[in-house]
């Protein structure tokens, strides 16, 4: 069990600040998940930066991180958040330069995500622990949507705590509630047969990992989400980014929840409407899209 | 109406253990009607009530409300989250919008209404009583149904009534396909006779005609011998 849950503005323009309402929501869905808290906001970007996320589990890693980063581009702005670090920087090289110099750093330093709208954060437990490190009530860009996680397969540690990205792909990001069973065939196979490279053992992963091969292949986004529900074995409910569009996938037994509110203003979703009720703190009226299927947006 | 046969509990200001503990209370002290304020989608209201009460909901209800009850009656002014009144032993439940996944789960008795849809596998080991459905149902609405009656009057999902035992769903609508172990069945005039009166109890605009699914018998016992019947049964 994980919760899932965020906010989606139609327009620049909205009323209540986004971040306060990602809060809410996410602080509502911490009963489903008290281990890690995680976010992916979308950032206009026009000065074309390149957000990235960094896992470092070794203590006193930081600032070699911060060094590297400015080494490699120019840090514009960066916040060590103690486990995590957020950055924006201008960077010209290629993607899997970046993310190959800093997974190589040393044990425990991971790239977590890189983007150019597309921005993670991530941080043990509660949303409390985000808000004190990277002020995510500040944010009022027009998409923030997290997963408070509740490990049943892997470590509980930066690394493990969703979003998840898919390694060296810029802009695509997955938050999973449910259980992959079978895994460990997958990965394999895309580890030894398709070439990706899996910075994480959770199982969530693999669906970073099918997506960046069937798009890597010519599919489209869409077809990529469809095609894990054909290849991916078990539960899951789970919510995909990639440039500005925004994905909700059901597995085909519509094993684990997720409800959305749609109005002129914004699409809010999350596992259950409690959190979206606390979130934009009215009574909303909520769908549940069915088994086996795949909703889109895209931002306008 | 006397303060002693009403009153009214808001979510906003007491816990969700403080509300059940509040509606045990009250049942135990003949309150007739409890009102639940605000209940905003919140969780396990009205849960474990086994004394006769009336609870009214201003609002919508999260996971499990009028669950592990028994002798309680209750109308919600909303939408109903997973398992609307799992678990019912005697009763009556009125969902005035929706009810997600798994509503009805586990009936031993009494009637759950939901006025507009319900999500996948809704009445789910059905035991006893009836689910009234006045839109359609989702993915395996029936799965594993034992007894009881289940009422859809508009449209359902694929594998409708997968291994039930026994009981009867009545569909209005187009039933996307039936599950595993079922066959479609005729109605008799007095079934229908039943059928409209429910429906006209709770003022549901009825179908022109229904379909009725029941079990094949075929997956009651495990023989071996019909691999071929068990390859797909999940």
């Amino acid at each position: 069990m994980c919760g899932i849950g965020g906010i989606v503005f139609k327009s620049r323009l909205h009323g209540q600040k986004t971040g306060e309402i990602a809060y809410r929501i996410l602080h509502s869905i911490y009963r489903r998940g008290p281990n890690s808290t995680g976010v992916a906001l979308w950032q206009d970007n026009d000065e074309g930066l390149t957000y990235v996320g960094v896992n470092v589990e070794t203590k006193g890693m930081g600032p070699k991180v911060i060094e590297l980063l400015d080494e490699l581009g120019t840090v514009k702005a960066v916040n060590d958040g103690d486990g995590f670090i957020r950055a924006a920087i201008k960077y010209k090289g290629d993607d899997h330069d970046l993310v190959d110099a800093i997974d190589g750093l040393g044990k425990g330093v991971t790239c977590a995500s890189i983007g150019s709208h597309i921005e993670v954060l991530k941080h043990m437990g509660g949303v409390a622990n985000l808000e004190d490190k990277f002020k995510l009530s500040a944010y009022d860009g027009r998409v923030a949507i997290g997963l408070t996680r509740f490990a049943t397969e892997s470590s509980i540690d930066f690394t493990h705590a969703q979003p998840l990205a898919a390694r060296g792909a810029r802009d695509l990001i997955v938050m999973h509630n449910g259980h992959i069973t079978n895994y460990h065939r997958l990965r394999w196979l895309y580890e030894n047969k398709k070439g990706y490279t899996f910075t994480t053992r959770n199982d969530s992963e693999i669906l970073c990992a099918v997506l960046w091969h069937e798009m890597s292949q010519g599919a489209s986004f869409k077809e990529a989400l469809s095609s894990t529900i054909d290849l991916v074995d078990g539960c899951f409910s789970y919510i995909a980014m990639h440039g500005n569009e925004i994905a909700l996938v059901k597995d085909r037994y519509a094993a684990k929840p997720m409800v959305v509110a749609e109005n002129d203003d914004f699409i809010a979703i999350a596992s259950d409407a409690w959190a979206i009720c606390e979130g934009v703190q009215r009574e909303v009226n909520v769908y549940e899209p069915g088994a086996g299927t795949v909703t889109t947006w895209r931002l306008q | 109406m006397s303060a002693k046969e009403k009153i009214a509990l808001d979510c906003d200001k007491l816990g969700i253990h403080e509300i059940n503990l509040a509606i045990r209370k009250a049942a135990t002290d003949g309150i007739k009607t409890v009102e639940i304020l605000h209940p905003m989608a919140r969780h396990n209201l009205g849960v474990a009530i086994t004394d006769p009460i009336h609870l009214v909901y201003k609002g919508d209800v999260g996971y499990y409300a009028v669950s592990l009850s028994d002798q309680v009656t209750a109308e919600i002014h909303g939408s109903a989250g997973w398992g609307i009144g799992d678990n019912l032993i005697r009763g009556e439940v009125i969902v005035h919008g929706n009810a997600a996944t798994a509503a009805a789960p586990s009936l031993r008795g009494g009637t759950v209404v939901v006025k507009g849809s319900v999500g996948p596998r809704s009445a789910i080991g059905l035991k006893s009583g009836q689910l009234v459905v006045g839109g359609g149902a989702g993915y395996m609405t029936g799965f594993f149904m034992q007894k009881g009656r289940l009422i859809i009057c508009g449209d359902t999902g694929d594998a409708i009534g997968d291994s039930m035992y026994q009981g009867a769903i009545y569909v209005g609508g187009t039933i996307g396909s039936i599950g595993s172990g079922c066959r479609y069945a005729d109605i008799d005039a007095a079934e229908r006779d039943e059928l409209y009166a429910t429906l006209d109890k709770y003022q549901i605009k009825a179908p022109k005609a229904f379909r009725k699914v029941e079990s094949d018998h075929s997956l009651w016992h495990f023989d071996k011998k019909e691999f071929e019947v068990w390859k797909d049964v999940l």
